[in-house]
């Protein structure tokens, strides 16, 4: 499985001399993508056979942040979210730019089993 | 749509009201902890003109998702439901003064609510989603992408303020919810901003071809309270809200009004830490 790892840094300039302060964050996938699961049968699904829309936003991160309730902080942040309509069988999956297997598969299988966890 | 269905809807007055009331808080009232026995009798209060969740039909019989809710509740604490149907300032006056043990309409469980009731297990989900035509495909996912085109919002509440200081005259408020949903199905709006239930209510109701599209704001739980004193009531309610959660009951009373179970929702994330 092939994680992204997202990094920041802060650079701060002092008075007589240079100082770099690097300060990194390597933002881990959650528990639930590090696992093998057995997915729901047909029955137990939330949409059995959805209709999937996928969209990548340079703001995803944001975005995902504002329809989820879960905030963009300099340690966490949501990589990714879907949105469905069961009525409808349609889902629309939203990434950032950068992403990685497991956000997107994570997302997918929100579409077939609804909310799967929290 | 008819008249008469327009008329027994809930206009922008009383949403604002019914909104102020829960923000100000009902409370105050002191109820001694009693366990209710079987075949007691549990005063409810509902407010009377409020689609989908409690109303008065065209025969005076009121009729609701949180009147199905709680009659179901009721089964299950094995006890017999006294309703009373007022207005929201009535319904206050009544719990205040203990003539009904809690309102049967859902409360948004926001932080100013938790401090003035305890919650019940929260039973519902509910989301500001867009709402768009059938046909139109667009990917509206922020206030933004609405520049220049018509905004349907219900009149004198913090959606319209919003959307007004925003995208500024393409918004076009509406006194019912129900007048831009259809304006919406006749094309004459891009879009709708309205909370998810209601939506997905009146796409059923009134045979719409318009859908509930992207959600605009994170998801809110909904749920009964209880004053802060009654907590062999809230214990109770818990117990029986798990239990029709848990036994599907919930889920079928959920379908006959919404089309889909409500207890969950209807967004999903992937958070990194």
């Amino acid at each position: 499985m092939n994680f992204v790892n997202f990094k920041c840094c802060f650079r701060s300039v002092g008075f007589a001399l240079t100082l770099h302060l690097t300060a990194c964050v390597t933002f881990t996938p959650p528990a639930v993508d590090l696992v093998r699961f057995v997915p729901a049968q047909d029955l137990q699904r939330n949409i059995v056979e959805p209709k999937v829309k996928y969209l990548v936003k340079p703001d995803g991160y944001e975005y995902c942040a504002r329809i989820t309730g879960f905030p963009v902080t300099p340690t966490s942040r949501p990589m990714a979210c879907a949105f469905w309509n069961t009525r409808r069988k349609e889902c629309t999956i939203v990434t950032p730019v950068e992403t990685g297997f497991n956000y997107l598969g994570h997302e997918l299988r929100h579409c077939f089993e609804g909310a799967f966890h929290d | 749509m008819t008249e008469s269905r327009l008329a027994k809807s809930l206009d922008a007055e009383k949403r604002r009201t019914l909104k102020a009331g829960f923000w100000l808080g009902l409370g105050g009232s002191v109820f001694s902890p009693n366990i209710l026995a079987e075949n007691a009798s549990l005063s409810v209060g509902f407010l009377n003109n409020y689609l989908p969740y409690s109303y008065l039909d065209a025969q005076g019989r009121l009729k609701g998702f949180d009147v199905d809710v709680v009659t179901r509740l009721a089964e299950v604490m094995s006890v017999k439901l006294d309703i009373v149907t007022e207005g929201l300032a009535k319904l206050n006056k009544k719990l205040k003064a203990g003539e009904v043990m809690f309102i049967g309409n859902q409360m948004l469980a926001t932080a100013d609510n938790r401090r003035e009731y305890d919650f019940v297990k929260p039973y519902a989900s509910i989301q500001l989603v867009s709402v768009l035509h059938e046909d139109d495909n667009r990917d509206l996912l922020s206030l933004d992408d609405f520049f220049g085109k018509k905004l349907g919002v219900l009149t004198g509440t913090g959606v319209e303020e919003q959307a007004k200081n925003v995208i500024g005259k393409s918004v076009v408020s509406f006194e019912r919810i129900e007048e831009a949903l259809l304006a919406l199905a006749q094309k004459k709006l891009d879009a709708v901003l309205e909370e998810s239930l209601i939506v997905e209510y009146f796409i059923e109701r009134d045979n719409l071809p318009i859908k509930v599209a992207a959600p605009f704001a994170a998801p809110v739980l909904v749920g009964l309270v209880v004053n802060k004193a009654n907590q062999a009531m809230q214990t109770q309610l818990n117990q029986a809200v798990q239990t029709i959660l848990n036994d599907g009951s919930f889920k079928k009373i959920s379908l006959r009004w919404f089309g889909y179970d409500v207890s969950r929702a209807r967004v999903g994330h992937s958070v990194s830490g």
